[in-house]
């Protein structure tokens, strides 16, 4: 629903305003890239790290016995490339940095 | 009256602006890790004034969109508007943001400064002022359109993560999400420094420009970015417990997984908008992405009549604090005594919200209390609206 109302707001009113399209379509597609990216590897990672433990307790002080090492190796990596996901995402954004 | 008087009072105006501007929208990036208990108010607040206070330093593009344009601009490049008008348009926009404050509605205090702006530049100069295809472009446009992209982008998130978790529910995952949380509350602060803050520094360099301080189609300078900087950390700091709790529970009851899926989309939203020069509404896109985060959960759970009243206050922000702004102008330009009027009653009207709202008052104790609002009315109509 809320993808056709920001269809209808923009066709709406394009064609003839002077409207930089390309840099509100980059917005979007930089937003829905970076934000998902960044949940789903958390989510993963979360997920990895959970195998092996025991019960459905969602609440936290579950120890990792048990887990097999490539869901860790996994798990850590996927936290590790969204954390460096979002450094990354930073670094993009201030100007200082691409001064040279 | 002397030049150099009047520039400084919108100085001092325009950081009063920025202190009620941070007071405003410390809801936008913790109320959602305070309301889930990720962090304590306390905590949250003070994170959130110095990522603020960060955040002013790392881009001033969307300063820059401000001093140069949305305003029409002679062969010299200086803006056809008075020190005077600016002043009167300022005076319009912390009216309406105090005003809403009161009430409890996130509503935008870009809007409430664009909108005194174009208010006061109209009376004083006539519409040939006002640079309209700048102000649809940069402003209007991206304004209807970023609380919807980062709404979807939410609510797909919100999905993502939910379907990866089943349902939040894997081993340690409600501690994961909490830490998560706090991180991504930490990264829309951030993003709320370099895109609020940039737009007091927009109005304090025009001011400099058009009083003749500063030469045309130059960004700020440090001392302005500096002092914008800290007084919306200040502000930040000083708290809106008032509107947190719209956000962070009366719109939806959110979760850890929920709000770390809004939060990290509104801080994308708003980082990569700040960068292009787009002055964002954060407030909007907040709320939007809160909005989606409930959606991509469970459809139901939504307070559609909360949400309803945050939408009208959008809509009526710009073009209430015009005629503020206008009005303003109109006192404020007629002569030195119109201005001096002007700013008592400003100042007055300034109190009064003041004073109004600390007959229930919203502190870090009560924060996450559903009861004893603003209007009780509302309350009574509230378990009809969220269809549970």
């Amino acid at each position: 629903m809320i993808d056709h109302m920001a269809a209808a707001a923009a066709g709406g009113s394009g064609g003839f305003l002077d409207v930089d399209w390309n840099s509100i379509a980059l917005v979007c597609v930089v937003t829905l890239v970076a934000a998902v990216a960044v949940v789903t590897l958390y989510s993963l990672g979360m997920r990895l790290l959970s195998i092996g433990s025991p019960g459905e307790g969602a609440d936290g002080h579950t120890t990792a016995h048990g887990r097999p090492v490539i869901a860790s190796v996994g798990g850590y990596a996927c936290i590790a490339v969204g954390i460096l996901a979002v450094l990354y995402g930073i670094y993009l954004v201030i100007p200082l940095f691409h001064m040279a | 009256m002397d030049v150099f008087l009047v520039v400084a009072l919108v100085v001092v105006v325009a950081l009063v602006f920025d202190f009620t501007n941070g007071f405003h929208d410390t809801a936008n990036a913790m109320a959602t890790s305070v309301a889930t208990g990720a962090l304590k108010p306390r905590v949250a607040v003070l994170i959130s004034a110095v990522l603020n206070l960060v955040g002013a330093f790392l881009s001033t593009q969307v300063a820059k969109t401000v001093s140069s344009g949305i305003l029409n601009e002679d062969s010299k490049g200086i803006p056809h508007i008075t020190v005077v008008m600016i002043f009167a348009g300022l005076v319009g926009a912390v009216l309406w943001n105090l005003g809403t404050w009161w009430l409890g509605l996130p509503s935008s205090s870009t809007h409430a400064l664009f909108g005194g702006l174009i208010g006061a530049a109209i009376i004083g100069s006539g519409f040939d002022a006002v640079n309209l295809a700048g102000v649809l472009s940069k402003i209007v446009v991206p304004a209807l359109l970023s609380p919807f992209i980062a709404g979807a982008v939410a609510l797909i998130a919100t999905f993502i993560a939910y379907r990866v978790t089943k349902m939040a529910q894997v081993a340690g995952s409600a501690r994961g999400f909490r830490h998560a949380q706090t991180v991504s509350a930490s990264l829309v602060s951030l993003a709320h420094g370099t895109n609020d803050a940039q737009k007091t520094m927009g109005v304090i360099t025009l001011t400099l420009i058009v009083a003749g301080y500063q030469s045309a189609n130059t960004g700020p300078v440090l001392w302005v970015i500096l002092a914008c900087g800290l007084a919306i950390a200040t502000g930040t700091y000083t708290g809106g417990w008032r509107i947190m709790r719209t956000v962070g529970k009366r719109i939806t009851d959110i979760e850890s997984a929920q709000g770390f899926s809004a939060e990290t989309s509104a801080a994308a939203t708003i980082l990569i908008s700040s960068t292009l020069g787009f002055p964002l509404s954060t407030t909007q896109v907040t709320s939007g992405s809160v909005v989606g985060a409930g959606l991509g959960k469970k459809l139901a759970s939504i307070h559609w009549g909360v949400v309803g009243r945050i939408a009208i206050a959008w809509v009526v922000t710009l073009p209430a604090a015009a005629v503020v702004g206008g009005v303003a102008a109109w006192g404020a330009s007629s002569s030195t005594l119109g201005l001096i009027v002007v700013v008592v009653l400003g100042a007055a009207a300034a109190a009064g919200f003041l004073l109004l709202a600390r007959r229930k008052p919203v502190t870090r104790h009560n924060v996450n209390e559903g009861s004893s609002g603003s209007g009780d009315e509302e309350r009574a109509g509230e378990p009809a609206m969220s269809a549970r």
